[in-house]
């Protein structure tokens, strides 16, 4: 499901296997315990990256394991999209940088996962950055749409995201300013990677510190995260 | 009307409040009868009252209490004063427009518990200075002629419009680089003033220090300005100022075509 190995003082990982890497209950605990890993062996200066194997990096919530029903009180995509909001939080208050290294298609709730990264490199040749509720008709929960909302900067390129459903290539999200740099091919995506994680390694930056700035700088959001907790009609 | 030139002289700042006419035009048309049209140029003396606020010496004007005692006064004054036409700019001699709180300071103090103290309390000087200065009844000017870092940066960026010398100079938040958190009203600040979010980030999370020409790019609100060597703004003595300023020249002095224009356009404040 997902591995995570160190190289150096980088943490990677993987989302292992070449399916379709639906972010499915299974699949989240294994995110999830990776990130807890990270957080008690994270010394002084290190950083994450998050990459996949094969076509996608990951298409979203497993719609098909929560069978059809009204989202909005079917209880297995409310278990998915609560799981998914906690690494989310995990992510936000991680005591390091975190780099999304993007070798394929992220939609919906994928896309979610990797905007959470302080830093997304993607491949240019292949793979969509995609937020396909308006597509598929289904509504996006107000915590996803604050995430969206924290990541993705001037008025219009948020509008193109949530509103128009746009298939952003690697070139079209750099020019929006959710891509920090574009890649040939997977291998050289993950080394692009490698190399802004080393390069943020130099500045000697004490994790906890960074936590915290980046938990002040996404205060608004960490509190559009919990709200849904107490919101009695929960929605995902 | 006399230009007239009040310096105040208060510990490490000088506030001079400048004012005099200029000289502004603008046309209305009026058709006398059917084929044929008068233009009317208007010409009208407006007063126009300059505030320009400098850090001075040449240090790097960190910002201490007493500095901050005296910027508070400087800009209450200011806005008693403040009339129809009234504009601040905020500008620094040397090679720093401000590298922020004054840290030596606070490490002098006796024991961790005392430097603690020492930070938060410069912390909350600054806050209401950068109330004050969003709340001022006038267009405020940030012409940084340096480097502006930490509480410095939140300084110039408490202003309306931020010039900068293309030149030199970097608008940077070290927190990061120093093992600092900010407050939050540095975070609440950067959130108003930074469009873009991974302009965002690069500013705080990753501490970069951005010249004119990236601040530009990466939507930190800022004009360029032509290289602004030294100190060029000069008083042209009594009588009417006309616009444009002719030999407008330097940050500072951008700083005051700005102003010009703000008045020109017709930029006007109830205080």
């Amino acid at each position: 499901m997902c591995s995570l190995e160190k190289r150096g003082n980088l943490f990677i990982l993987t989302l292992t296997g070449s399916d379709e890497h639906r972010l499915n209950p299974t699949l989240l605990d294994a995110i999830k315990s990776a990130l807890h890993r990270v957080r008690s062996e994270a010394t002084a200066s290190s950083a994450l990256i998050t990459t996949a194997h094969g076509k996608f990096f990951s298409n979203g919530l497993d719609l098909d394991w929560a069978k059809s029903g009204d989202p909005e009180i079917n209880p297995r995509i409310q278990l998915m999209g609560f799981k998914l909001r906690s690494i989310v939080k995990d992510l936000i208050s991680l005591p390091l940088p975190t780099i999304a290294a993007v070798t394929g298609h992220a939609s919906a709730a994928g896309m979610i996962f990797v905007v959470s990264h302080d830093y997304v490199v993607m491949r240019r040749d292949r793979g969509f950055l995609y937020m396909s509720e308006l597509d598929v008709d289904l509504p996006i929960p107000p915590w996803a749409t604050a995430v969206i909302r924290a990541k993705v900067g001037p008025a219009a390129a948020l509008r193109d995201v949530l509103l128009r459903s746009e298939k952003l290539t690697a070139a079209e999200a750099a020019k929006l300013g959710i891509v920090e740099s574009a890649h040939d091919g997977a291998e050289e995506t993950v080394r692009a990677a490698v190399r802004l994680g080393e390069e943020l390694l130099r500045r000697k930056w004490d994790g906890h510190v960074y936590g915290q700035i980046r938990m002040e700088m996404f205060s608004d959001l960490l509190r559009a995260l919990d709200f849904s907790e107490n919101h009695v009609a929960s929605r995902l | 009307m006399d230009p007239h030139t009040q310096p105040i002289p208060m510990l490490h700042l000088i506030v001079e409040c400048i004012w005099g006419a200029i000289l502004g035009t603008h046309s209305t048309s009026q058709k006398q009868s059917s084929n044929q049209r008068n233009t009317h140029h208007n010409v009208h003396v407006r007063e126009a009252r300059r505030n320009i606020l400098t850090l001075t010496g040449d240090d790097d004007h960190r910002l201490n209490p007493r500095l901050m005692d005296s910027l508070r006064s400087a800009l209450q004054q200011v806005k008693e004063q403040s009339t129809r036409s009234s504009a601040l700019i905020t500008t620094a001699r040397g090679k720093f427009f401000s590298n922020g709180f004054d840290l030596a300071w606070a490490q002098s103090a006796g024991s961790a518990a005392a430097v603690e103290d020492r930070l938060l309390h410069m912390v909350d000087l600054f806050k209401p200075e950068v109330a004050d200065l969003i709340s001022l009844p006038m267009p405020t000017i940030a012409a940084v002629t340096g480097h502006a870092a930490a509480a410095g940066m939140m300084l110039a960026m408490s202003h309306d419009y931020v010039l900068m010398r293309s030149d030199k100079g970097v608008l940077y938040m070290s927190e990061l680089d120093i093992g600092m958190k900010f407050p939050d009203y540095f975070t609440a600040l950067v959130r108003s003033k930074v469009g873009s979010a991974a302009a965002r980030r690069d500013v705080m999370l990753r501490a970069k220090k951005v010249t004119a020409s990236e601040a530009r790019v990466r939507n930190v609100r800022t004009r360029l300005s032509p290289s602004g060597k030294g100190w060029p703004y000069q008083d042209s003595g009594p009588g009417v100022d006309s616009y444009p300023c002719p030999r407008a020249q330097g940050t500072v002095a951008s700083g005051e075509r700005q102003v010009y224009e703000l008045i020109l356009g017709g930029i006007a404040f109830d205080s």
